[in-house]
């Protein structure tokens, strides 16, 4: 029913948080790669080795990733459950980030021996729009 | 010295587009930078535009972030710099790019035997000189079809164009 709702959209997916399967529309390439950069900054910070600095800018690379997980949110009932799951620090800002790379998860550390994590989109039930094509 | 100079107007070292009603600067300063960048995303090109932009514009540039034309506004500013950087079509350059870079190892490594390094060159003429080794190794046909692959604009992509363009266009097939 509800891939049906969403089948205009392209790219629209369903992800679970909390337990509740959610829909939500993937991140344009220009969000990512300007993502992306701010993501390097902070590696770039972290490496000088100055931790208030280090700190200041995680802090806004989060307020970042929370501001454009915020709008793809395609109910926003859904958005509002999870702002409140956040306020009542019942949720960790890594659950939701994997929604800013369209919902994989890429891998938990830089270490190049560490295996990514399964995808953890919910099985079956792709966008059918995307499916027919 | 005033700039007279038509190369430095046609292929400037340092690139400037404009978009959400505002200058942004490039990085890139060497052909490995650009190809580096186009290679990224040969399809929007996002890794020209935003990611070539100077990084004290970023914040400036995430202000825009959720705008609805956001991704579509990046593409057609990374279209314009490509061929601001390459000095051509960005089309044009754009198809020379996806010639040059699946063949990078054999490309690349003829060109360093020339002397010719893509990491000490600018994007321009990093461009000219893979363009006329191409070339110059084909022969009548092949530099035939190797001017209509490069000529060739992107399926879907519609180019403005100038009423002078429109005028020059019209003579030539005129003359023809």
């Amino acid at each position: 029913m509800t891939a049906e709702k969403y089948a205009d959209i392209p790219g629209a997916y369903p992800y679970t948080i909390a337990g509740r399967e959610m829909w939500f529309k993937p991140p344009s390439q220009g969000q990512i790669v300007l993502f992306e950069r701010f993501r390097m900054q902070l590696v770039g910070i972290q490496r000088m080795n100055d931790e208030d600095e280090a700190i200041r800018a995680t802090i806004g690379l989060i307020a970042k990733a929370l501001n454009v997980i915020d709008s793809l949110f395609l109910d926003s009932g859904d958005r509002d459950y999870v702002e409140m799951l956040i306020s009542q620090n019942k949720l960790e800002i890594t659950e939701i980030t994997p929604l800013l790379a369209g919902g994989r998860t890429v891998a938990v550390s830089d270490d190049d021996d560490v295996d990514p994590q399964p995808v953890k989109k919910t099985a079956g039930k792709a966008n059918p729009s995307r499916a027919k094509r | 010295m005033p700039n007279v100079n038509v190369f430095l107007t046609h292929r400037p070292q340092q690139v400037y587009v404009k978009a959400f009603s505002q200058q942004w600067a490039l990085v890139g300063e060497t052909a490995y930078d650009w190809l580096g960048c186009i290679g990224a995303d040969l399809t929007g090109l996002t890794g020209v535009f935003p990611g070539m932009v100077e990084e004290t514009q970023l914040e400036m540039l995430y202000e825009h972030i959720l705008e609805e034309d956001f991704h579509d506004r990046c593409i057609r500013t990374a279209r314009v710099a490509v061929g601001r950087a390459a000095g051509k079509d960005w089309w044009w350059a754009l198809n020379l790019c996806k010639q040059i870079l699946p063949g990078w190892s054999l490309i690349n490594g003829i060109m360093l035997r020339e002397g010719i390094s893509s990491q000490h060159i600018g994007f321009a003429d990093y461009l000219d000189a893979v363009y006329s080794l191409l070339w110059e190794r084909s022969d009548k046909e092949g530099r035939m079809k190797l001017d209509v692959e490069l000529s060739m604009m992107p399926a879907g992509v519609r180019v403005k164009q100038n009423s002078a363009a429109r005028k020059r266009m019209l003579d030539d097939f005129a003359a023809d």
